[in-house]
């Protein structure tokens, strides 16, 4: 559909210019703030041109203008905050649970697309049927296996809650791939002798890059923001991922030490958008490709 | 048919059968982990259900059939959270589906400069809600935050002019900062919500919108329709799966809103923004007692409702006639 008066075109890309200023503000002042000192956060002067008036030893109304500084993020990096402890363990789970839920669901999907054996149906309606069930569902259940399993307080009982939670999915849009890959591409490969594993290997993850991709982009980003889980299965700060760390630094820092939560806040979102802004185009994919799975 | 020949075909039903059983080494390692981490939890969830179950007490479980429907329909303190969380999900779902609408229709129309646009817009959906809550509760804040500046002077304005056509004050600003307000929080809340996530709505709609085929609006502009006619005839119809995929989503996200608030507000002020997964939360990990039984009836509860909603909604995605 396209606007034919210049008009119009002007007034739609005004209007989506604001909205887009709006989604980028919060960034924006975050930025802003984490290079003031605490006192003048607190006194409402965020922005680098607010100003404030003092009266000089002579008597004279002098307006002034606080120093901007880096202390913010030096000390974001002392020992007493964590987030370097979140941001790699959040890491390590969303790469590692990532790469095997990819890897688990793959082939899960290559069984149920490529081979025809006894319950291939009803098992795989059985995976159908838990995807209209939510996850809070689970909670109850898991919080239990972690302690009789003692992966409570660990980062691998987090790994395997992540990479159970993410097979479906994983699942459904692979086996897609892999049914409308061509038989006959297997076939000639299979009289060439090529092992089950081999087809897979070779031939069905190399074909089906793109559903992977997609498919990582969106265990990555479910992993990176998960909260509710990550919660209830940890109590020590050494296993906290960054969604409940960055939770505990806004009360650590918040009352006493405002720059500093601005600065955690602002390394808590960076690396992520930079990554995004880079990938748009694939973050765009992936996400389209998996809500419509749904 | 020769002997041979049927002697080949055995073979071949011989290794047809060997090789689709290989299967079953494919699908085991998925099947080992959903069975362990995804069924065994909810049939047991299903199963405490029915008990008065603490971690506390592990034997003194008591099979109470329902008692704990009952009990989480009946009882007061759920009365709160479950009226916030309806709350929440009238004021956030309505603009959340249609706002994202108008923004994708908007952004689908625009030729130049649409990845810098789009790239801007989409940007806070990348920020983890954890985060993107702390850093909401920052631009709330009642002593330096930049949205309560700019409501408290909205509000200030509203109540000049309104001083000036001789009404009272009419808006009163939240003094004690929008999540410090009992009436301001879910509100404000629901902001941050909108803000995180309606990229994601948008994306959907842009995917809906780049499936409609060229040749419908050529022929609409033909036939002399105009943009309206032409949005309201092609394209929401056309759209009509993507929307209720949209309000489907975004029904079941708010239902289930849980760590935006319990970050933000922990629930207050005076529990103005208890939702219904907090409680369950509170419940069964919060107040010392792990009541995981009567927990459990809480997210089987939940379910069944976002079951029932689901088969609902899709009753109503039906072709209009």
């Amino acid at each position: 559909m396209a606007v034919e008066s210049k008009a119009g075109r002007t007034t739609l890309w005004i209007i989506l210019l604001i909205a887009g200023l709006m989604s980028i503000l919060p960034f924006a002042w975050i930025i802003a703030g984490s290079f003031k000192t605490h006192i003048a956060i607190q006194s409402g002067r965020v922005m680098p041109w607010a100003t404030y008036t003092e009266t000089d030893q002579d008597g004279n109304r002098v307006v002034k203008r606080d120093p901007l500084t880096v202390d913010n993020y030096r000390r974001v990096f002392s020992k007493l905050s964590g987030l370097p402890t979140y941001y790699f363990n959040t890491l390590y789970l969303a790469i590692a649970g990532t790469f095997l839920a990819l890897f688990v669901g793959s082939l899960a999907a290559y069984g149920f697309a490529r081979f025809r054996f006894v319950g291939n149906r009803v098992l795989f309606l059985l995976l159908l049927l838990t995807i209209m069930i939510p996850a809070e569902v689970t909670l109850i259940g898991r919080f239990e296996l972690m302690f009789q399993f003692r992966l409570f307080d660990k980062i691998v009982g987090l790994l395997i809650a992540y990479v159970a939670g993410s097979l479906l999915l994983v699942i459904f849009i692979m086996r897609n791939v892999f049914i409308s890959i061509d038989q006959d591409i297997l076939d000639a490969a299979m009289i060439d002798g090529a092992s089950t594993w081999q087809a897979f290997w070779e031939i069905m993850v190399p074909i089906g890059r793109n559903g992977l991709a997609a498919c990582g982009i969106l265990t990555f980003l479910g992993i990176w923001n998960e909260f509710l889980f990550a919660l209830t299965f940890t109590s020590m700060d050494k296993v906290r991922t960054l969604p409940v760390g960055i939770m505990l630094l806004k009360s650590q820092w918040g009352l006493f030490d405002s720059g500093v939560l601005f600065a955690t806040v602002l390394l808590s979102f960076l690396p992520i958008i930079i990554v995004f802004v880079l990938l748009q185009k694939y973050f765009v994919r992936g996400l389209s490709a998996g809500a419509l799975k749904q | 048919m020769s002997a041979a020949e049927v002697g080949t075909m055995e073979q071949t039903s011989r290794w047809r059968r060997r090789h689709n059983r290989m299967g079953y080494w494919y699908i085991l390692p998925a099947f080992v982990l959903f069975s362990f981490m995804v069924a065994y939890p909810i049939v047991r969830s299903f199963y405490l259900s029915f008990y008065e179950f603490s971690v506390l007490e592990p034997d003194s479980a008591k099979f109470v059939a329902l008692d704990n429907y009952v009990k989480l329909a009946t009882s007061t303190p759920n009365r709160g959270p479950l009226w916030n969380t309806l709350y929440f999900t009238l004021i956030f779902v309505p603009p959340y589906v249609l706002l994202s609408l108008v923004i994708a229709v908007m952004l689908n129309a625009v030729r130049r400069g649409s990845v810098f646009l789009r790239t801007m817009i989409f940007t806070p959906v990348v920020v983890s809600l954890a985060v993107s809550a702390v850093m909401w509760v920052l631009f709330y804040d009642s002593r330096f935050g930049m949205a309560q500046e700019a409501i408290v002077w909205t509000c200030n304005h509203i109540n000049y002019y309104a001083g000036r056509l001789g009404i009272g004050p009419i808006a009163t600003a939240p003094e004690a900062g929008v999540l410090g307000d009992p009436s301001w929080a879910m509100i404000g809340i629901a902001v941050m919500c909108f803000w995180n996530g309606v990229g994601i709505n948008i994306i959907l709609y842009l995917v809906g919108l780049q499936r409609i085929p060229d040749d419908l609006y050529e022929a609409a502009r033909v036939d002399g329709a105009g943009a309206w006619q032409r949005f309201w005839h092609i394209t929401l119809p056309q759209l009509r799966p993507t929307i209720y995929l949209v309000v489907l989503l975004s029904l079941i996200g708010a239902f289930k809103i849980f760590g935006q608030p319990y970050i933000m507000t922990g629930g207050g002020p005076q529990d103005s923004t208890m939702t219904y997964v907090m409680r369950l939360y509170n419940l069964a990990f919060r107040y010392g007692k792990f009541k995981l039984g009567y927990a459990s009836s809480l997210a089987y509860a939940l379910a069944l409702f976002i079951f029932v909603m689901s088969l609902f909604l899709r009753k109503l995605n039906r072709p209009v006639e």
